[in-house]
């Protein structure tokens, strides 16, 4: 914490600036230097840098600015979604004419949150935001426990839990038990609007003493029979029993019920009642909250994104936000980047798709198999940091479905990536170990009218938009931001 | 020829991906024209155990883990001993291995009990303690063993020589005696994840023989095209700096 040397004598001299706000100014000054020349040396435009820099000379900056936002903040929060969910929000907010602040590329740490808001910020630490600004922030699981420490939002959204890079993030019951000690620190002014089709999530609501509203899928048709192999949290939170599924839409999530203590899926506030999938061009959803039903056609693809619109329009619902203005603002967003991201370059077309984890890769592979095949595929498995060390769960994704496919393995881990595809059945497999190489071979090697689907990681995906970005063929993600 | 593979609590088990071992297994059977058979092997009693050749079990989440020891000890445990005596082989990898092990003592002193087939056990040295995480190398028999290893508990042998395998770079069983791993018959426990045996072929095809062995009588495995594995187990030791 920082020592506030100068309150005590504050009512003595009040020329005297107290030290916390001194290091507030120098912590902002210094983060936009370092701002400036991590863009002017292209390190990543600057999305984390200049947060970096001043959290760490002064810890209570982000709840600072935060409690400048006239309309209060909306955390997002989860393993899979949280990028596409906070686009949806934001654009719905956007569509319903609001000022929005929304650290769109991705950074989702503390540090990515404070780099957008210091953009707003003038030197001596007043947020620069309009009388209605709102701010929809992306956290992941372990950055939203440290921001709670400084802020509290209106309104807290849960998008699921899923096993995710356990070197790095811990198992999943330990990152639930993380946020319910978080939210019990929290009060009425904060609402949770969480995941009822997910048991962990639908669970932190139980304990909570603030108001809990939840979203959830009611479609039959698109129910499995069974929940996946990679499914985390299929036993009842208070029993030592599996839970029933009566459907099971992916990875965990469904309607479920304890046979032994009768624990079920929670009563829902915002429901989708019908979802058509569409392949990559889209989903028709069929979205109920309380008193009126509307339809929206999806730009972004598969079941896992459609999933996205659910809290999206609950957060907004509690916001009041009239309906013409979800539907719009849903209506209008396109994937983030890297989340399934379109190209054309000369003749050929190729989508760009994230996966970093059993589940949601699963969910790419259900795209993927609903194309024409034979397919044609570049996977870039990578191992740094924002990947996980551990690569081992590329062995929990079902890749058996890509067993005709003419795959380019690539990245630091490419060499992995070919044995998980070969023990797939696949046998049509090229390592090339540089993205940049793999690419052009996996391309060259296509027929001139066919689709390259490319898998990447994180970094991967990175490297991927970073290549493309000096062949023109994309603008750098922090320069859309700035569009 | 036909191999029976139990996989031992698929859907408890399940969080570090182990699941590969078990792809691995089956295709490098089927690869050489075995016949593979997997069951899968949730709670609950456990009849003919005779008829399985090879026993896999990976980690579980903690909770999950819990479950898990219960219906081990208590249901499957005298069958499965009594299998793995008479020389089925068995695989567990991390949480699987502590409940192969005499007991897992959690950070609260709590003690879960395991079927004690290892002569190992395990405690967790304190909630704060840093977990045994990163890429592992380590030595099988003068062979190198590459995967990664995530784990809270220490688990110690009553006698060092009943270890797997020595850890050339990583934690092992314990981070301090170098040792990795544990063996009783045919019965191997290890902290490596990577999958295991997809990037350590020979390690694969050793627990294969094994079974073919005792149950069909062979004396050897044809050959297989190793290369991508081999490559992968290359690039895993250099990432780990060996």
């Amino acid at each position: 914490m920082p020592v506030s040397a100068g309150n005590g004598t504050r009512g003595v001299d009040d020329r005297r600036i107290p030290f916390s706000r001194l290091r507030r100014i120098v912590a902002i000054l210094l983060a936009k230097i370092a701002g400036a020349f991590s863009r002017r040396l292209q390190q990543g435009g600057g999305t984390a840098l200049p947060g970096l820099v001043a959290e760490h000379i002064s810890p209570d900056l982000l709840g600072f600015l935060l409690s400048q936002v006239p309309a209060g903040a909306i955390f997002v929060t989860g393993t899979n979604g949280k990028t596409t969910t906070a686009a949806l929000l934001r654009n719905i907010l956007a569509a319903d004419g609001r000022t929005v602040l929304h650290n769109a590329t991705g950074s989702n740490l503390t540090r990515g949150v404070l780099s957008m808001l210091l953009e707003h910020t003038a030197w001596h630490g007043r947020l620069c935001v309009a009388p209605d600004g709102i701010a929809v922030l992306e956290l992941d699981e372990a950055a939203i426990v440290q921001a709670l420490r400084q802020h509290r939002p209106t309104c807290i959204v849960v998008t699921n839990l899923f096993r995710d890079q356990l070197d790095r993030y811990g198992e999943v019951q330990t990152i639930a038990a993380g946020l319910r000690s978080a939210f019990a620190q929290l009060d009425a002014a904060t609402a949770l609007l969480l995941n009822a089709d997910d048991p962990l999530v639908a669970s932190l609501g139980e304990t909570y003493a603030g108001p809990v509203r939840y979203f959830g899928l009611d479609d039959p048709n698109l129910a499995r029979d069974d929940i996946e192999l990679a499914a985390d949290s299929h036993y009842c939170p208070h029993e030592a029993t599996p839970l029933r599924y009566a459907a099971a839409y992916y990875g965990h999530l469904g309607e479920y019920v304890c046979p032994t203590c009768g624990w079920q899926r929670p009563e829902r506030d915002v429901r989708a009642t019908k979802a058509v999938l569409h392949g990559f061009a889209g989903v028709d959803l069929t979205v109920s909250v309380p008193h009126e039903d509307f339809r929206v056609r999806l730009r972004v693809p598969g079941l896992y994104n459609a999933y996205n619109a659910l809290p999206a329009t609950t957060a907004a619902w509690r916001l009041e936000v009239a309906a013409e203005a979800i539907v719009a603002g849903l209506n209008a967003t396109i994937p983030a980047f890297g989340r399934a991201e379109f190209i054309e370059f000369g003749e050929r077309k190729a989508w760009l798709l994230l996966i970093k984890n059993p589940v949601g890769a699963n969910q790419v592979l259900r795209l993927l198999a609903a194309e024409d095949g034979p397919l044609h595929v570049l996977a870039i498995l990578q191992d740094r940091a924002a990947d996980g060390h551990d690569v081992s769960w590329i062995w929990d994704v079902d890749f058996e479905c890509l067993a005709s496919a003419a795959v380019t393995a690539s990245g630091r881990r490419a060499e992995d990536m070919a044995v998980r595809l070969k023990y797939a059945g696949l046998e049509d497999i090229t390592v090339l170990r540089d993205i940049a190489n793999a690419f052009d071979h996996a391309a060259e090697t296509m027929p001139a009218h066919k689709t390259l689907f490319i898998l990447a990681t994180y970094t991967g995906m990175l490297e991927m938009r970073r290549v493309w970005a000096e062949r023109g063929l994309v603008r750098q993600f922090w320069e859309e931001d700035l569009a | 020829m036909k191999l029976v593979i139990g996989h031992l609590y698929p859907r408890l088990m399940n969080m570090y991906a182990d699941r590969g071992n078990v792809i691995c297994l089956e295709q490098r059977c089927r690869w050489r024209g075995i016949d593979v058979e997997v069951r899968s092997l949730g709670p609950g009693p456990l009849h003919n155990a005779a008829e399985l050749d090879l026993l896999l079990v990976g980690g579980g989440q903690d909770r999950e883990q819990l479950l898990a020891s219960r219906d081990l000890v208590e249901t499957k445990g005298p069958v499965l001993r009594d299998a793995m005596r008479d020389g089925l082989v068995a695989l567990a990898v991390c949480g699987g291995y502590q409940l192969f092990g005499e007991y897992y003592r959690d950070h609260t002193g709590a003690e879960l009990r395991g079927i004690a087939v290892l002569p190992a056990y395990t405690t967790h040295p304190g909630e704060g303690s840093r977990r045994c995480i990163g890429n592992i190398v380590t030595m099988w028999k003068g062979k190198k063993l590459v995967g990664f290893e995530n784990h809270g508990g220490r688990t110690y042998l009553h006698d060092t020589a009943a270890a797997l395998a020595t850890v050339k770079n990583g934690f092992g069983n314990n981070g301090e005696d170098r040792t990795e791993g544990a063996q009783w018959q045919n019965v191997y426990g290890t902290y490596l994840h990577g999958s295991l045996l997809p990037k350590n072929p020979a390690f694969a095809d050793h627990l294969i023989l094994q079974a073919l062995q005792r149950r069909h009588g062979a004396a050897s495995l044809p050959p297989l095209d190793d290369a991508v594995e081999a490559s992968a187990h290359e690039r895993a030791l250099k990432i780990a700096g060996r």
